[in-house]
């Protein structure tokens, strides 16, 4: 989420805008919908105001200007730094100073945020959960789909574990259904709750809008699944959110994150999908985000991808053998067999992503996924070594 | 404008589908389609087209008549000859998605790149939706200094004064309605 420095004044909690033109108020004008107005000069402050005056009360005063941010009687932000892009669904809080940008049409990942609260405490969790009741999170994501003006190609889902809002889950990926319909949505969840057929139903009944589950699975037996994500009883629970899934038809992606202890059985869990979970569509294998709890359990995190290689072939073999279609993820191509390549995805998203020097001279850098951008607090998924020579 | 065609040039379009009976057509096609290499004009639409507009001015019903006689049946010229089955498919496959587990994944489709603009959104009765279109116009010649009133969403003699005092300026007939002129010179889309 980017935070733009900007002073604010008269705004009700955690307030949601979509930013725009004077020229296009009347267009895009609704009763629901709070409109940020850019302004320049005093003439169209005076007719953000006369429209305040006529009952418009849903307009919001967007300027660079100190002197017109003074004097302007509505709610009112003073951009300080970056710009807000027209279109932008951007969120502010009476306490805080600052405007949070929510939405933006040019970037290419867009990421719902539902909640932080999660059921597991993965290992490696690259976004240690908490507590705190947040189920606000779940009204802005409803508002920030009523407020986005283009409808993306995809939109990711995430938190935490989604499936802690329940029912309420349900009015998010409708709302997003509904208005934007052409959108194709990704929801990254342990599944876990869905193992309670009452909300399962809930969830999934009727559900119109297609939807890509992305679960991760860390083991072909309860013990090596529930070490890992540091939960007894999630193994047997995510197997039978998986199962409850596809009974409703609903397209898995099985997500498994390269650590040590999954590299030891990696191979046996790819056969144990292959034959119990064939309806499976794909089977990502990602190197580990070296960031939040990774960090604090090193031991078990940090591995030399390189060294894995056998079982890494290994097991996309037994995926390709079994029907399923392997995705690698997070891993640079100079860390995996060149025979392997084919199946790597430049998955990191564009803003998390950096090359180091020694990439500048790689043969293959524009198809590799890169690196996160904080690897060097953690650690690198091999040593990086540019490819050179003529490769395909 | 709309480009209608005539159910004469949609029978005929819909014939040369059918691989058996394309003989039959080409003489009268050949003779409409006369640009060779160079494109044809292309007008710019305008922001309104008079079937978007559901409130346009009483006066001209010409927009109303295409709801009114359900046009969209004619449309379909349901005077086609029965074709076999699989020549249906790509006249029906395009309406939307089928069923809700047909995934639109394919790659292919419309990228990042120019993500379309969403006019969906909950479906408006439609005094709702005159309503939201009075309350825009209302916005509309607020902005322009020409309405001092609120925005209430009704049609008051306050507003088709204003309205009649853009149309003056604009060189519209004065009638003080949202007609579809008036509604592309204020540069507010209709409501749908």
């Amino acid at each position: 989420m980017r935070t733009t420095s900007a002073d604010i004044k008269g705004f009700a909690y955690r307030t949601v805008m979509r930013v725009t033109e004077l020229s296009a108020v009347a267009g895009e004008w609704a009763p629901d919908l709070n409109l940020m107005v850019r302004v320049a000069s005093t003439a169209d402050m005076e007719v953000l105001a006369q429209l305040a005056k006529a009952g418009v009360t849903n307009l919001v005063l967007l300027t660079t200007e100190p002197g017109l941010f003074e004097k302007s009687d509505i709610p009112s932000v003073l951009a300080l730094a970056e710009p807000l892009h027209e279109g932008d669904v951007a969120e502010v809080t009476p306490s805080r100073t600052g405007v949070h940008v929510l939405f933006r049409e040019s970037d290419v990942h867009h990421t719902v945020f539902l909640t932080n609260q999660c059921n597991s405490r993965c290992l490696m969790c690259s976004q240690p959960p908490t507590r705190q009741d947040d189920s606000w999170l779940a009204d802005e994501a409803i508002r920030v789909a009523m407020h986005m003006r283009v409808s993306p190609r995809t939109v990711g889902f995430t938190g935490g574990e989604p499936l802690i809002l329940g029912k309420r889950l349900r009015d998010v990926l409708d709302a997003f259904a509904q208005y934007h319909p052409t959108t194709q949505m990704d929801l990254l969840t342990n599944g876990r709750l869905l193992a309670d057929s009452t909300l399962a139903h809930d969830l999934l009944h009727d559900m119109q809008h297609p939807i890509a589950w992305l679960v991760p699975l860390y083991g072909h037996a309860d013990f090596l699944h529930d070490f890992v994500v540091q939960a007894p009883g999630a193994f047997d629970q995510t197997i039978e959110g998986l199962l409850t899934l596809h009974s409703y038809g609903q397209p898995i992606q099985l997500r498994i994150v390269l650590i040590e202890p999954v590299l030891r059985i990696l191979p046996e869990l790819c056969d144990f999908i292959c034959r119990n979970l064939p309806f499976i569509s794909e089977v990502a294998l990602m190197g580990c985000e070296p960031i939040g709890f990774a960090l604090a359990n090193r031991d078990n995190c940090e591995v030399d991808i390189h060294e894995w290689n056998k079982e890494l072939q290994a097991s996309v073999q037994r995926l390709v053998r079994g029907g399923l279609r392997p995705l690698l993820m997070n891993l640079p191509l100079c860390s995996i067999q060149p025979e392997l390549w084919r199946f790597a995805n430049q998955s990191i998203s564009d803003w998390k992503r950096i090359f180091i020097a020694e990439c500048d001279s790689c043969v293959v850098k524009k198809n590799c996924s890169g690196l996160f951008a904080w690897h060097d607090k953690g650690w690198r998924p091999t040593n990086i070594k540019a490819i050179r020579g003529n490769v395909a | 404008m709309k480009q209608r065609k005539t159910p004469l040039a949609f029978l005929a379009a819909w014939l040369s589908l059918i691989p058996g009976k394309s003989v039959a057509v080409p003489a009268d096609y050949s003779a409409t389609s006369t640009p060779i290499d160079g494109l044809d004009p292309v007008q710019m639409r305008p922001l309104n087209r008079p079937s978007d507009n559901m409130f346009a001015a009483h006066r001209s019903h010409s927009s109303h008549a295409s709801h009114a006689s359900g046009s969209g049946g004619s449309y379909r010229a349901p005077a086609t000859p029965q074709p076999t089955s699989p020549q249906r498919a790509p006249d029906s496959s395009s309406s939307l998605y089928g069923s809700g587990t047909s995934q639109p994944t394919d790659p292919g489709r419309a990228s990042a790149v120019s993500p379309q603009p969403v006019q969906t959104a909950p479906k408006l009765s439609v005094g709702e939706k005159r309503k939201l279109q009075i309350m825009r116009v209302q916005i509309a010649l607020t902005s322009l200094g020409l309405y001092q009133g609120i925005v209430n969403g009704t049609l008051n003699d306050g507003t088709k004064e204003s309205l009649m005092m853009f149309q003056n300026l604009k060189g519209i007939e004065p009638n003080g309605l949202m007609s579809t002129e008036t509604m592309n010179a204020l540069g507010v889309p209709a409501v749908q």
